[in-house]
């Protein structure tokens, strides 16, 4: 089964996303902090990791770095889900690396095709790695 | 011109001069009189004032002609001709001394006279004419508003205003003969060198200029003073550099206007990225409870109908808080609009504060609940003073509501009231979750939360608008938090 990490500080939503994610037939995890999600990710190795930017302690950008040290973590499709619209912040959450850049509000669709589009790319990138082996 | 001028003849011989007399009015001038010796022709002289005075240098009595002149000279300005039989050179040499217009020696012809005295008024209208221009001269210099030193080809000094003088410190008399440069040097304020190369550069060439750097004279008393200099050649009718003139001007307030030019567009520019980043946080902090709407809106009619019902009530009660936190931002958001735009003021009124505090106490604890008391303490009141209750109602609610939200646990909230002679003070203290030291340098920003508010709600605006109320009433906010728990405490001015 799919296994989707969700990093999300405000209790609500992240309860909605899960929801979503387990209607969706997805085993879904939530956290409410950037470093406890980010040790849960290196641990336990997701699929994919849906993550909010402005959190108290560890924020988006810093998760992210930081999982980008890893190589366990290379596979592993990585979308921002976050308040910050503005440009710069598109720019800035792309060039870190993350694969899709999505800002609330959203719709489930949207989170969705997110999810297929990192899916769909783990199975590309680990192919060529196979090949390369 | 002949009828012009006038004559005082001195002439101890009267039929000389009664004869020279003759044949003066006889050409047009004035004979104003006729004395014989010294003493006579000084009275004479204050009391007609001639233009010229005819002086036999060889008269009778203590004074001889050059005495006689000298003194006449000492009072007032008078051109004197000198009629003499003797010609040597001693009395020539005391002659000279008074400074005459001419000297006719004895016997003389008429005409001889008449073209003495003429050469002799239009030398004098000559000088005179130079003389008033340079007074002239010497008054616009003097008027001048800026600062003007000349200097020879050498580059010493050889005239310096009084604007100069007060900007330099140094009296021209002190500084005349000597290099400019080196009594008041003009040096660059960047390069700390001084002004000579363009000096330099100036009397070779021959042309005016000016620095563009900024530069600063060093006055007598070693202060720097900020100055914009202007300096041309002298250039004589032949074309030749002789000197130069350097004009310049104190600057220091021109200096002082554009920094505060500058700093004010610093801090228009930092207000502006201030409201900029604002109105950004705002944005960002409206869209996540919509988020949680929308979210819950699509879950609800993609899942609903397979749903029990307290999931569906659950969703819907998501919904409705997300919606009762967005209207309380807005509300905040709007009254913190309201403190930048200056709107909220401050208006003390007749006000029972003890019963206030107690109304408030009363309202706070029905919200609170069972599991929390706020325990109300008042030590003395100022109860015939003035206060603001719209802003005193921000400031409390605000810190009664955070201590009950932030002591999850319940438990005790102290609420101080204490009157000194000079001020009210509020203390509001909680044995909750406390503010982590990282998160207290912020603590009043808005949008702000504390690292360890976890899913306590809140708009991170509640300390901003306590803040924004306790400086609109001219008080003073500080705060307390080691480990557990925290103490508020507000002073505020009596009215």
């Amino acid at each position: 089964m799919t296994t989707i990490l969700v990093i999300e500080d405000r209790a609500p939503l992240r309860t909605n996303i899960l929801e979503l994610l387990s209607e969706a037939d997805f085993n879904a995890v939530g956290f409410e902090r950037g470093y406890t999600g980010m040790m849960w990710a290196l641990n336990n190795i997701p699929d994919v990791i849906i993550c909010d930017i402005m959190m108290p302690d560890l924020d988006g950008y810093n998760v992210l770095s930081e999982l980008n040290r890893h190589p366990s973590m290379a596979t592993v499709g990585f979308i921002f889900l976050t308040a910050k619209a503005d440009q710069d912040s598109v720019r800035e959450g792309m060039e870190l690396g993350a694969d899709i850049y999505l800002t609330k509000p959203f719709r489930p669709k949207q989170l969705l095709d997110a999810i297929a589009s990192c899916l769909e790319k783990q199975v590309t990138l680990q192919q060529a790695l196979k090949i390369h082996e | 011109m002949s009828n012009e001028v006038t004559i005082l003849i001195v002439e101890d011989e009267r039929i000389v001069a009664k004869d020279i007399q003759v044949s003066l009015e006889d050409l047009g001038y004035q004979v104003l009189g006729i004395a014989s010796s010294g003493k006579e022709a000084i009275d004479k002289a204050a009391q007609v004032r001639p233009d010229i005075v005819l002086m036999d240098i060889n008269l009778k009595g203590d004074m001889d002609g050059i005495d006689t002149a000298k003194h006449i000279k000492n009072s007032f300005d008078v051109l004197i001709i000198y009629l003499t039989a003797y010609a040597d050179d001693n009395t020539l040499e005391r002659a000279k001394e008074t400074e005459p217009i001419g000297y006719i020696l004895k016997p003389f012809k008429t005409r001889e006279l008449h073209a003495t005295i003429q050469l002799a008024v239009v030398k004098h209208q000559a000088e005179d004419k130079l003389k008033k221009h340079e007074q002239w001269l010497a008054a616009v210099l003097k008027c001048i508003g800026d600062a003007v030193i000349a200097t020879d080809i050498t580059g010493l000094v050889t005239y310096m205003n009084p604007i100069a003088e007060k900007l330099t410190g140094w009296q021209q008399e002190q500084i005349i003969g000597k290099s400019l440069l080196e009594v008041s040097p003009i040096i660059s304020s960047k390069t700390r060198r001084n002004i000579q190369n363009h000096i330099t550069k100036v009397l070779q060439e021959g042309v005016a200029s000016c620095l563009a750097e900024q530069i600063v004279l060093i006055a007598k008393s070693g202060t720097e003073i900020p100055v914009a200099e202007y300096t041309s050649p002298i250039i004589d009718d032949k074309g030749k550099v002789t000197g130069l003139v350097i004009n310049f001007r104190d600057v220091t307030d021109i200096k002082q206007a554009e920094t505060e030019i500058h700093n004010a567009l610093l801090k228009e520019k930092e207000v502006n990225e201030s409201k900029s980043q604002f109105i950004c946080n705002t944005s960002h902090e409206f869209r996540t409870p919509l988020a949680t709407i929308l979210s819950s809106a699509d879950l609800l009619e993609q899942y609903g109908h397979r749903w029990v019902e307290s999931k569906k009530l659950e969703h819907l009660r998501r919904i409705q808080n997300a919606t009762e936190h967005m209207t309380k931002l807005l509300d905040d958001v709007l009254l913190v609009n309201k403190t930048e735009l200056g709107k909220w003021e401050f208006k003390p009124t007749s006000l029972n504060l003890v019963n206030f505090c107690q109304d408030l106490v009363q309202e706070m604890q029905l919200i609170a609940g069972d599991r929390y008391m706020i325990k109300f303490m008042n030590h003395g009141a100022h109860n015939h003073c003035c206060f603001d209750e719209k802003l005193l109602r921000h400031i409390l609610t605000n810190l009664l509501s955070n201590a009950v939200k932030y002591s999850p646990q319940g438990g005790i909230i102290e609420f101080n009231l204490i009157c000194t002679q000079i001020a009210t003070i509020f203390t509001i203290k909680d044995n909750g979750i406390g503010i982590p030291e990282k998160d207290q340098k912020q603590l009043f920003q808005s949008f702000h939360r504390g690292s360890n508010v976890g899913a306590t709600s809140g708009t991170g605006l509640g300390l901003t608008i306590v803040k924004e109320a306790v400086e609109v009433y001219g008080g003073e906010i500080a705060f307390t938090s080691v480990g557990v728990g925290t103490t508020f405490t507000v002073t505020l001015p009596l009215y």
